[in-house]
């Protein structure tokens, strides 16, 4: 027998849920009729009717996470995407900085002060570094 | 003469494109509303998701709370009984189920805030990057020259502003045009997935008050025996049968959030199909008003969610 799809599932189990509330319903319509043991019956039954229901909706939970794994996939490819661009863009964001700290490098080596080459050099290694960080 | 005449002519040129380009890709608040309220919304399903498992227990509890059956004495120690923890099986099955419906939500998640960032000029504007360029341009001195002192300076990095505003901005609009065509034939798959498990829940909170239902049939049965009919009894099945009442208002309130809540999943499949019709003009003026509408209709339904949990 083939499974049942999630849809499925989901119609048997509102049938259990409906039995139940005819099932409460003849309790308290008949209560002044039923014998004690008759009362236990009826009891027994809605538990195990709720019990079997809620075990039918973890099944359809499972199968309609199954049924939309593909398109969950394609959408986290889409996120990708979108991560991926954000990435380039702050990369963009670390080669200006770069760019800024080698025009003071050069700018210290044209005037030739051996200061300012080592403290350019240092921020041009900064920039460098959250670059390949 | 012609030359320079040329090299202006070429500058307005480059101008003329990047003001173009400047113009039709700017802020984005259609996608950054529709990023910020599906954001929101999907975390709600943590709540409903966090919540079905709960539900069976509290049933469980209330069934064999009433039959007295949920404790054994061995050997001296007080045990669960085996019917108890027999039942609560049940619940640990519900709670397993959810382990792919959730990550499905993360996924939601995860794209919404994605094209949020995206769309957000944070991402595409580098005014402190281009001060620090401009600042470095000012320091140069050669020999006493200083070549980009003063407005040449300024002069420099505005341009080199603009071109690289012009360029990722035009980037950052394909890729987000890009990223909604390939998620928008499966969002709505996705969407339907979380709708369905929303179902579910309601669901469980129907078994919940069915068996809370069940319980106060039986103690109206029990009120009406003669040896229950003291004072006392009475006061004691008023106070009983009072909580079951407060337990399915309580139960009641729920559902109908989660009505509202599936409606706030509708509205994001039917926003997101907008996004996608207007993805070649995602700044257009029609489309910002339709999605502030959206993102206004979220607030109230996701406030009554949050209302009814927090009972």
């Amino acid at each position: 027998m083939p499974d049942l799809t999630p849809d499925q599932i989901r119609q048997t189990r509102d049938a259990l849920q409906d039995t139940v509330d005819q099932l409460n319903r003849l309790l308290m319509a008949k209560r002044k009729e039923l014998s004690q043991d008759d009362i236990d019956r009826i009891n027994e039954a809605v538990g195990k009717l709720l019990d079997a229901s809620d075990r039918l909706t973890a099944q359809a939970i499972k199968g309609t996470a199954e049924e939309i794994a593909d398109s969950v996939q394609r959408i986290q490819d889409a996120t990708s995407n979108a991560n991926h661009t954000l990435k380039v863009l702050d990369s963009i964001r670390k080669g200006i900085n770069v760019a800024a700290a080698l025009v003071g490098l050069g700018a210290a080596i044209i005037a030739g002060n051996p200061g300012g080459i080592v403290q350019a050099s240092a921020g041009v290694i900064e920039a460098a570094w959250t670059v390949i960080a | 003469m012609t030359n320079g005449f040329k090299s202006i002519r070429w500058i307005i040129g480059l101008f003329l494109v990047v003001l173009l380009a400047e113009g039709c890709a700017q802020n984005l608040p259609a996608i950054r509303e529709f990023s910020q309220a599906t954001v929101v919304a999907s975390s709600s399903f943590d709540t409903i998701a966090d919540d079905i498992p709960k539900s069976c227990i509290r049933r469980v509890d209330a069934e064999e709370g009433f039959k007295g059956a949920r404790i054994v004495v061995v050997d001296d120690s007080v045990e669960f009984s085996k019917e108890y923890k027999d039942k609560l099986s049940t619940c640990d099955a519900l709670k397993e189920s959810l382990n792919g419906i959730m990550a499905a939500n993360g996924v939601l998640k995860g794209y919404a805030q994605a094209i949020g960032q995206l769309a957000s000029d944070g991402a595409v504007t580098f005014t402190s990057e281009m001060g620090a360029l401009e600042a470095s341009l000012r320091g140069i001195n050669i020999g006493g020259d200083r070549p980009f002192e003063g407005p040449k300076a300024t002069a420099v990095s505005e341009l080199a502003r603009f071109l690289s505003n012009a360029a990722v901005r035009g980037y950052r609009q394909k890729e987000l045009k890009e990223t909604i065509e390939t998620a928008n034939p499966y969002l709505e798959n996705l969407i339907d997935g979380l709708i369905a498990v929303s179902g579910d829940y309601q669901a469980v909170l129907r078994g919940e008050e069915q068996q809370v239902r069940n319980v106060q049939v039986n103690l109206v049965i029990e009120s009406e025996k003669p040896e229950n009919k003291g004072r006392i009894q009475e006061r004691e099945m008023d106070e009983r049968l009072f909580a079951t009442r407060r337990e399915m208002e309580i139960i009641e309130s729920k559902r109908r959030a989660v009505e509202d809540y599936k409606t706030v999943l509708k509205k994001i499949s039917e926003t997101h199909g907008e996004l996608y019709k207007n993805k070649d003009q995602l700044n257009s003026q029609a489309l910002i008003p339709l999605v502030e509408d959206y993102a206004k209709q979220l607030i109230p339904l996701i406030n009554s969610i949050k209302e009814a949990f927090a009972r």
